[in-house]
Parts: structure tokens; C-alpha cells; sequence
């Protein structure tokens, strides 16, 4: 049977059963998760009308035509021949080194079409990238269990930490993974109008990361309102990292 | 951290910031690449063309009005392309590329292949159709004519391949395993009986 670079080039089951598959040993269709994602992302955003497909063609064949490529999405280089190698064609072996660096152009194609077209510019992209890496390398800073003490501090906007738990200890009931501050909400949800004089103070707060994990921090009622409060009662928020410390 | 790792990075970013901007949903993702990893692929065109090999008047239909053929088993296209099938016989050979860069009829291929997408294939397909052809062993005439199809955004090409000799009276599901993908591209014939692996 033909072979293309050692594997049959395609086995369609002699019966088709149910609904079809793709049928192709070559392997699977995306080769690492971030292809599949690279590709759903144009997809989707295609089928809402946030441009036709000759236009996107128009990107991604840029970028295919073009040397010019992100810094960030580096082409692989073809592999080096090895010993199973010797034998296969070498036209077809070329075309596959190449073809590998296929998802990295698409990715630079929608880079430059988000940017272009407003809807994440490169800046954007960049510090989501840092942030994330931030997070990621950092870990959670607690566990469930640890005891930990709300900030008594003038907080951002819109920060969900009433006034009569700040200064509080409490114990942190679960992480709840690592979320997008919402950097914007100091505005609340009535924009639209002049916010320049709207707080009476200077929120002379260093600017928080822009993705934290959240916990949710449980309270005891007699913590927060003293002895006379029901011991049986506690109140659980769920706090930004930066609005705790250990304790 | 490898390259690979910075780069799922940098989709997973662009991801969350459109997923936040409201501009992508989760589920379409999910759905999307459902669709693309499991129910589109050469099956489906297999079906198309042992269909045609087998029904006169569905050949007919597929050849003049190949998009609407098509969805007749259900394949709609992907993208709202128009569908082009070119026929093989003794005397014309096509071959599809796309010399741009990757267009390709996902409804009944799937995703192409990742030589499709190479500059060697783009290039030579255009300028040495016969090369390639002798690349992926295909013997075809002295005489016949090499059709060469540029796909694009608005037109993908189908291959109809010749039918296999010995395969008179075989049933359309016993002709499916004989269509290949790269017969339907054209840089290879249709498998002839003895070369299926059960």
C-alpha cells in the first residue's frame, strides 16, 4: 500500500459505522491542544460575523508567504534526518517538516487580525501573557485551612470585602483558581457618564495584578461581631489574593 | 519553559481575552474542535465519490452541481464555499493545491494533510504536477493532460477519482475503503481492490 513518511496514508474501515470518522491514521487532526485552539478561535469568531473568511485568508496567507513572523510563534525548524528516515521520499519528508509550522503562521495571521481590527491589540495580549505566566509560576499562596487575615486597607472599587470584615482572621474554606481582576469595575455598572470627580477620595492604591487567585474565606460571626455574636454562624467571602495576608 | 509550551501560552491568552470580550464562547470552541477531530474527515467524501461510482445519476448531479450533491449526504460546507468536482479519467489527471496557502473542502476532507499545506507541495504542485505525481508513485499516461485546480476562499476542489478496474457490481459501502483522501487531491489514484488492508 502507499505509504507517505512510513504511515499508510489513510484506512477507511471497510464498514462504516454509525457516523463517520475521520478516518485518518496519519494522527490526529490538531498535533498538540493549542493548534485545535488556534484553529476554534478563527472558527468561532467567524461564524459571529466578526469578518468573512476571504478577509481571514488574506491574514493567514500573509503570514504564510511571509518571513515576517511573531517573535512569539517561532516556525520549527524540519527535522534533521535520521536513520528511519533514509529511506523515505524526499520531497514528501520536506513538505511535512514545513507543513509542521502551518499553526504558528494561523496564529500569527489571527494575532495581527485581532490587533488590526481592535479586538485585542498586541499590548493587550502581551500582558495577558505575562500575567498568566505570573500566576502560574507563583501558585496559590494559600491552602484550604491556612489562616489568614483580611486587609484593613482603602480597597479598589468595586473589591467585594465589606468594612466589617477588614482586619479580620479567618480561615480559607477553598482556592478557587486564579481569575481576571476586573480592573475596569472601579466604575461599577452604571458607565457611561463622567466618573473624573466621582470619589471623594484618592484611591492611592497600587495597581493589583491583573490575574489573582480568588479564596473563598470563612468568617466567624463571633470573629467579626464579637463575643455576643452566635457562635454557630460564619460568613464566607470569596476575597482577592491581594486583600489577604497570613496570619 | 519549550516553545511549545509558549506558544499554548499565548492561544490560551488570546483565548481567555476573547472569551472575556464576550467575542468567543466556550462551548463553540468545544464544538468546533469536536467537529473538526471527530466527524469531519475523508469518510465523507469517500461516501460522496463510492456514491457517485455507483449511482449514474448521482455522478450527474455531483458533476454539475457539486455543493448541493454534496449536502444531499448531509456534508454542508464548513465556510459557505462553492464546491468544484473535477473528474479523473485515461485522459485528464487534476490535482489540487491551494498555491496561497491552505484552503481545502473541510466538509468532505476534513483538514488537509500537513504536506498540503507545505511550501514544496504548493510550489511544485503548481510548476511539476508530474513531479509530484511521481512523487507519491502515481503513474498516469504520456498523454494524459494535468489539470492543476488552485483552491481558494470561494472554491474548493474535489477530486472524483477513476474507478478501480474489478469493481463492477461491488456496493457503495464495499467501494468507500477503495477512495483515499489523497486520491480525492488528485496525487493519487483510487486503491484498487487488492490493496486494502482489512
Amino acid at each position: 500500500m502507499r505509504k507517505l513518511l512510513g504511515v499508510p496514508d489513510l484506512k477507511v474501515p471497510a464498514r462504516q459505522g454509525g457516523a463517520a470518522q475521520p478516518g485518518d491514521v496519519q494522527g490526529p487532526v490538531f498535533h498538540e491542544p493549542w493548534q485545535a485552539h488556534a484553529f476554534a478561535i478563527v472558527m468561532n469568531l467567524y461564524q459571529t460575523g466578526q469578518y468573512t473568511w476571504p478577509d481571514w485568508d488574506d491574514y493567514l496567507g500573509h503570514e504564510i508567504q511571509s518571513p515576517d513572523h511573531f517573535s512569539g510563534s517561532a516556525p520549527q525548524e524540519p527535522a534533521p534526518d535520521d536513520d528511519d528516515l533514509t529511506n523515505y521520499n524526499k520531497f514528501l519528508a520536506a513538505c511535512e517538516a514545513d507543513g509542521e509550522n502551518y499553526y504558528h503562521y494561523w496564529l500569527a495571521g489571527l494575532e495581527k487580525m485581532l490587533h488590526v481590527k481592535g479586538m485585542v491589540s498586541n499590548a493587550e495580549l502581551e500582558a495577558r501573557i505575562a500575567a498568566i505566566a505570573k500566576v502560574e509560576a507563583n501558585g496559590p499562596r494559600f491552602q484550604t485551612g491556612d489562616r489568614v487575615k483580611a486587609l484593613d486597607i482603602e480597597l479598589q472599587g468595586h473589591s467585594h470585602l465589606p468594612n466589617y470584615i477588614r482586619g479580620t482572621l479567618g480561615t480559607v474554606e477553598s482556592d478557587r483558581g486564579a481569575k481576571v481582576f476586573p480592573d475596569n469595575h472601579d466604575h461599577g455598572h452604571d458607565g457611561g457618564h463622567d466618573h473624573s470627580h466621582d470619589h471623594g477620595h484618592d484611591h492611592a492604591h497600587e495597581k493589583t495584578d491583573a490575574l489573582q487567585h480568588v479564596y473563598t474565606v470563612r468568617f466567624q460571626a463571633t470573629d467579626i461581631w464579637g463575643a455576643d455574636a452566635d457562635a454557630r454562624q460564619s460568613l464566607n467571602f470569596s476575597l482577592w489574593d491581594y486583600q489577604l495576608e497570613a496570619a | 519553559m519549550t516553545s511549545n509550551d509558549d506558544v499554548a501560552l499565548r492561544v490560551r491568552a488570546l483565548e481567555s481575552l476573547l472569551l472575556e470580550k464576550g467575542l468567543v464562547e466556550a462551548p463553540a470552541i468545544d464544538e468546533i474542535i469536536d467537529l473538526f477531530e471527530n466527524r469531519l474527515g475523508p469518510q465523507n467524501g469517500a461516501r460522496v465519490i463510492a456514491r457517485a461510482w455507483s449511482d449514474p445519476a448521482f455522478k450527474a448531479r455531483l458533476l454539475s452541481n457539486p455543493t448541493d450533491a454534496i449536502v444531499e449526504l448531509g456534508f454542508e460546507a464548513v465556510q459557505g464555499e462553492d464546491m468544484v468536482v473535477v473528474e479523473n479519467t485515461s485522459r485528464v489527471h487534476n490535482i489540487v493545491v491551494c498555491t496561497l496557502c491552505s484552503c481545502f473542502p473541510w466538509a468532505t476532507l476534513g483538514l488537509p494533510p500537513v504536506w498540503y499545506k507545505s511550501a514544496p507541495y504548493r510550489a511544485r504542485a503548481a510548476s511539476d504536477p508530474r513531479g509530484v505525481l511521481a512523487e507519491f508513485g502515481t503513474e498516469i499516461g504520456q498523454e494524459a493532460e494535468v489539470r492543476v485546480w488552485d483552491s481558494n476562499a470561494e472554491l474548493r476542489y474535489m477530486v472524483l477519482p477513476e474507478k478501480p478496474a474489478g469493481t463492477d457490481g461491488m456496493s457503495e459501502d464495499d467501494l468507500m475503503p477503495l477512495v483515499t483522501r489523497d486520491s480525492m487531491i488528485g496525487v493519487t489514484k483510487a486503491l484498487d481492490v487488492g490493496e486494502v488492508t482489512p
